[in-house]
């Protein structure tokens, strides 16, 4: 690398061969990265028979669309698709507003036990889901929320890393700007709202796209509390069609996974400056 | 100025939602694993206290060692290839020569974005015997077809693969910036020094790095004992149980067999299990930090 | 404020934890109709027949019952779960294969003042193997839907192109094995074959005949032991063995989403293939032009082969029993089980008076979903093998046993090693043994102990 920071002298032949080199390899590793969502695609677009075809065409014609529809037909896929919106949604709404919420209170107010309730907190980032997921359960069924959103969607909005995350944001904020608006005669809810929450913009953005796309990808929880097939989100639904008994084709499955992942890929490629910066951000604070 | 209110009122104001459920559904069940670890449950018949009887049947199940193993498998198979291959991409792509960084490291990431269950499923179909594209490949180069996920030795190196596939892109990111955060001028010092571009790696980029390998190495053991969807999707823990990993047998003792009380001392095994191998890695990287300082 | 209405909110789900929980103990209200929720597995087609016939049928019979209908793919795991989580279904489709562990965990409801009452069935309408494979510790558990019964399927085109006659009831373990051979073929030598002569889901769930066409079984008297290191059990072992050829084994089974042999039978890469009753009509329907027939399994010492049965189940959480009841006569009726057959043809109906009825040989399909028999000779060829095995007893459900799923599980990684490590099939069958007799006294101790404590 430093090596690179000076201008490059003509006959430093060997050196572009081996940038060269280095470069081809890194962009073919990238490339082999999206080879299994393009086979998920082209499988998607075939029929039985060709997918059976020995050996593997790349691309068959002509391209059976029809099996998008089909898949959608032969699983309630409508319903799998709007059960994850509104969990992811609700999930990350509710969780931002709490932790922010908690983050600002934590942030910029001081009171007695503040900084070992902020430990605790800290501390229980420590514990994996899977440890509390047999109470979890338990808890849910109490609640009588097994095989329902609130079940689904509840226990999403605790966690303490949200907290944490937005405190560390929130902290560089001066607090010369909340007396400022104190002066004017905002409220402590209105100085949320209207100075800190904004300037917290960047902030806010990275963690709402990860706790969307860690609520829509989510498997785990979903798997214990959902009875019926009108509350499946979608991992849950295709990982039902393959441990079910629905007699189905690899293209009609590769079709269905493609309703998981491709509406996230297009988040991504949306968003992608927030997972960027957010990973770099949070990653090494946390 | 001070708030209208005191300080406190308003704190414990903005706090009390985030804790209320952080409480409920992370602190009570937390005691309350802890509680069932020391009853026989199945959540149908009421409790009953048994005393320490699972922890002594934890250290006599030959299946909570093998899963344990397996887990260590995972570990060592997955940690150490993604270390390097993040560290060796993300290096390249820190290079001010390298054209279609962000490009580069969009689709490194992309994998990471998706849901493992729908991947996974993806990667059963590329790894199937019979007409998947990866035997389609070695049978081009006239290698006879493996069987990814049916051969007892191959299993657990497949669904440590999709693991690396899926988790490279983070340890690229976090490295990026690991190395983004080191100051040019050091750089500039070792090249004044005259060492070349491995020497100034070894000597000065590696070191300065130990955080982020830290991180990343922390992250990857919690992630490999957390490894479930995939073991579920791909082997179910198959074949001869070379890919039954311990949150796998977890989740089959609570769910599948209701063995819940015995699965809550699964869980607290679990949690003091990650806790000491963060401790330790905590320390054994200070000292390396310390070390070179 | 936001504190106040935080407080509330904790104090909403205290009220709403002890209200569960009393509720919990079960105050049904007569004043509203009563709602049951039932639960089936199976292929989507099916759905059709209970959503579209059954149910609209039986909430006209019954105006004071509304159903709520459940299809569970990853059926067991969404049982067992329901239950733990106190929402279980009320009528719960079941199965000898995986149901008896849930009928020892007292999920199950028993049946017999019902079966037996003024509102009753007669008993000796069903299959009699049936009723002992639904009786645990004295009691009844379900009542009988189907019998189905694993079969050899052939391609008619890949035997002609051999010259070679089709499978029947009078083949033998050495017919099958010759013809394994004669039709596996790899025309260009790439060690990729062309056509597959015997393929199926290798494993304990196929292995399971070979046993019985030994002479061997897999339980004792009191079915709380397993036998299956006997040496029958080793010789249908080393026997099943020698049928794996040396080609990349189908291990996707049955069990995930049907992506395996049957796929390739359809494709008619492979000519002869194991699996149950269920799987015809699916066959049909996937491979039209797939010339087809169905035989029983060979015989070994004596023609056998292995069943297993869906029945009606009761949850023991439900809050309406009487009318659960209800709609389980309803759907074991003679009526019901015919129309189960014409239907779906997955598997025979569970009662003699539904099989030898004219409407058992009148298989209609579900119109534009499955399709139904055209022929009579249509009909012998791919049914005709099946009231052949019932009327001469030719198989059985000994298997199921409260402690199947251990055995299936040992069972399982037995033959796994025989397949997969060239293990002795001895020593993996006695490994089996030891294992799952040990695991069931751990479990009947632990089970004494819960019930002298909890119940």
């Amino acid at each position: 690398m430093a090596v690179a920071r000076r201008p490059e002298a003509p006959s430093d032949l060997a050196g572009r061969v081996v940038r060269g080199a280095v470069w081809t390899v890194v962009m073919v590793g990238g490339l082999a990265m999206v080879v299994p969502f393009l086979w998920m695609v082209l499988t998607s677009l075939r029929t039985d028979a060709e997918a059976f075809a020995w050996p593997p065409r790349l691309v068959t014609w002509p391209m059976r669309w029809e099996n998008y529809p089909e898949a959608w037909q032969i699983a309630p896929f409508g319903r799998f698709f709007l059960n994850s919106v509104i969990v992811s949604v609700s999930v990350t709404v509710g969780s931002l507003l709490l932790n922010s919420l908690a983050a600002f209170g934590f942030a910029k107010y001081d009171f007695r036990g503040r900084n070992v309730l902020f430990m605790a907190l800290l501390a229980t980032l420590m514990i994996p889901y899977q440890v509390t997921m047999i109470p979890s359960f338990l808890l849910l069924k109490q609640l009588a929320w097994l095989d329902s959103y609130p079940g689904l969607v509840v226990p999403g909005l605790a966690g303490a890393f949200g907290i944490f995350f937005l405190r560390q944001y929130m902290i560089t904020i001066p607090d010369d700007y909340l007396d400022a608006a104190r002066i004017d005669g905002a409220t402590e809810y209105r100085i949320f709202w209207r100075v800190v929450m904004p300037l917290a913009k960047p902030a806010v953005a990275t963690l709402a796209v990860f706790t969307f796309l860690g609520a829509w990808n989510d498997f785990l929880g979903p798997l214990i509390v959902v009875k019926s097939d009108e509350m499946r989100t979608l991992p849950l639904a295709i990982s039902a069609l393959s441990a079910g008994h629905y007699v189905m084709s690899w293209p009609l499955l590769m079709a269905g996974a493609s309703f998981v992942v491709i509406p996230v890929l297009l988040v991504y490629l949306v968003a992608q400056r927030y997972f960027v910066e957010g990973i770099a951000l949070g990653g090494l604070k946390g | 100025m001070k708030p209208r209110r005191n300080q406190a009122a308003w704190g414990w104001e903005f706090i009390a939602p985030a804790l209320l459920l952080i409480g409920l559904f992370v602190v009570v069940p937390c005691v309350w694993g802890i509680g069932l670890s020391f009853t026989q449950y199945d959540a149908i018949a009421p409790a009953r206290f048994i005393g320490v009887g699972n922890y002594s049947r934890l250290r006599e199940d030959p299946l909570v060692w093998s899963t344990l193993m397996n887990t260590a498998i995972y570990v060592l198979l997955t940690l150490p290839t993604s270390l390097a291959l993040a560290l060796l991409i993300a290096t390249a792509l820190h290079q001010k020569w390298f054209v279609g960084r962000s490009f580069a490291r969009g689709i490194y990431f992309l994998p990471n974005v998706t849901s493992l269950a729908a991947v996974a499923f993806v990667w059963e179909w590329l790894l199937n015997p019979e007409y998947g594209l990866a035997n389609a490949g070695l049978r081009g180069l006239g290698i006879p077809g493996l069987g990814w996920l049916s051969d007892p030795e191959l299993a657990m190196p497949s669904v440590a693969a999709v693991g690396v596939w899926h988790g490279l892109g983070f340890g690229v990111l976090i490295y990026l910036a690991g190395l983004r955060s080191i100051p040019e001028e050091v750089h500039e010092a070792a090249k004044i020094d005259g060492a070349g571009f491995w020497q100034g790696f070894r000597s000065v980029t590696w070191p300065l790095l130990t955080p982020t390998t830290m991180f990343l190495t922390i992250m990857g053991v919690i992630g490999g004992f957390q490894v479930f969807q995939s073991v579920y999707i791909m082997t179910g823990g198959g074949p001869l149980d070379r890919t039954r990993v311990y949150l796998y047998y977890l989740w089959q003792s609570a769910f599948q067999n209701l063995e819940m009380g015995y699965a809550s001392a699964m869980a607290v095994l679990l949690f003091v299990i990650v806790m000491v191998l963060t401790l330790v890695q905590r320390r054994f990287y200070d000292r390396r930090l310390q070390a070179w300082q | 404020m936001i504190r106040i209405l935080t407080l509330a909110a904790l104090a909403l789900l205290l009220v709403r934890i002890a209200f569960v929980a009393t509720q919990a103990k079960g105050v049904v209200r007569s004043d509203r109709p009563v709602e049951l929720e039932m639960s089936v597995w199976g292929m989507p087609w099916e759905n059709d027949l209970y959503t579209k016939i059954y149910i609209p049928e039986f909430e006209r019979q019954n105006p004071d019952i509304k159903v709520r209908f459940h299809h569970f793919e990853d059926y067991g795991n969404r049982i067992l779960l329901s239950h733990a989580g106190g929402i279980a279904p009320d009528v719960i489709r079941q199965n000898l294969d995986f149901s008896m562990g849930w009928i020892r965990r007292g999920m199950n409801l028993p049946l017999d003042r019902y079966i037996d009452g003024p509102d009753g069935i007669d008993r000796k309408d069903f299959i009699p193997i049936l009723w002992d494979g639904l009786r645990f510790e004295g009691k009844t558990y379900g009542v009988p839907q189907d019998i189905n019964i694993l079969a050899l399927f052939y391609n008619k085109d890949l035997f002609d192109r051999a010259g070679m006659a089709y499978p029947d009831e009078n083949w033998t373990w050495s017919d099958l094995k010759r013809a394994n051979e004669r039709l596996t073929q790899d025309a260009d030598g790439d060690g990729h074959p062309d056509v597959i002569g015997l393929d199926f889901a290798w494993g304990s769930f196929t292995f399971r005949p070979f046993v019985y066409q030994a002479g061997g079984k897999f339980w004792n008297e009191d079915g709380d032991r397993t036998v299956i290191d006997s040496p029958e059990s080793i010789e249908a072992l080393a026997f099943y063995r020698t049928l794996m050829q040396k080609y990349t084994l189908t291990r996707s089974n049955s069990q995930r989403g049907g992506l395996g042999p049957d796929k390739f039978f359809e494709a008619g890469k492979v000519a002869i293939y194991v699996d149950g009753s269920w799987r015809t009509p699916s066959l049909k329907k996937n491979a039209p032009k797939l010339r087809f027939g169905v035989a029983p399994m060979p015989r070994g010492k004596k023609p056998m082969s292995v069943s297993s049965s869906c029945f009606w189940a009761v949850s023991s959480q439900t809050k309406n029993p009487e009318a659960a009841w209800k709609l389980v006569k309803f759907l074991s009726s003679k009526e019901a089980l015919e129309k189960y057959w014409q239907y779906l043809w997955v598997a025979p109906p569970a009662r003699w008076s539904a099989l030898r009825s004219p409407a058992f040989r009148q298989v209609t399909g579900a119109e534009g979903k499955i399709p139904g028999i055209e022929s009579p000779e249509e009909f012998g060829e791919k049914c005709g093998w099946i009231p052949k095995v019932l009327e001469n007893g030719w198989t059985s459900v000994e298997i199921c046993s409260p402690y199947t799923d251990r055995l299936m599980l040992h069972m399982g990684e037995a033959v796994d090693r025989a397949l997969l490590e060239n293990g002795d099939p001895s020593a993996v069958l006695k490994e089996a043994a030891r294992k799952t007799n040990r695991q069931i006294e751990e479990s009947k101790r632990a089970e004494a102990l819960v019930r002298r404590g909890g119940r």
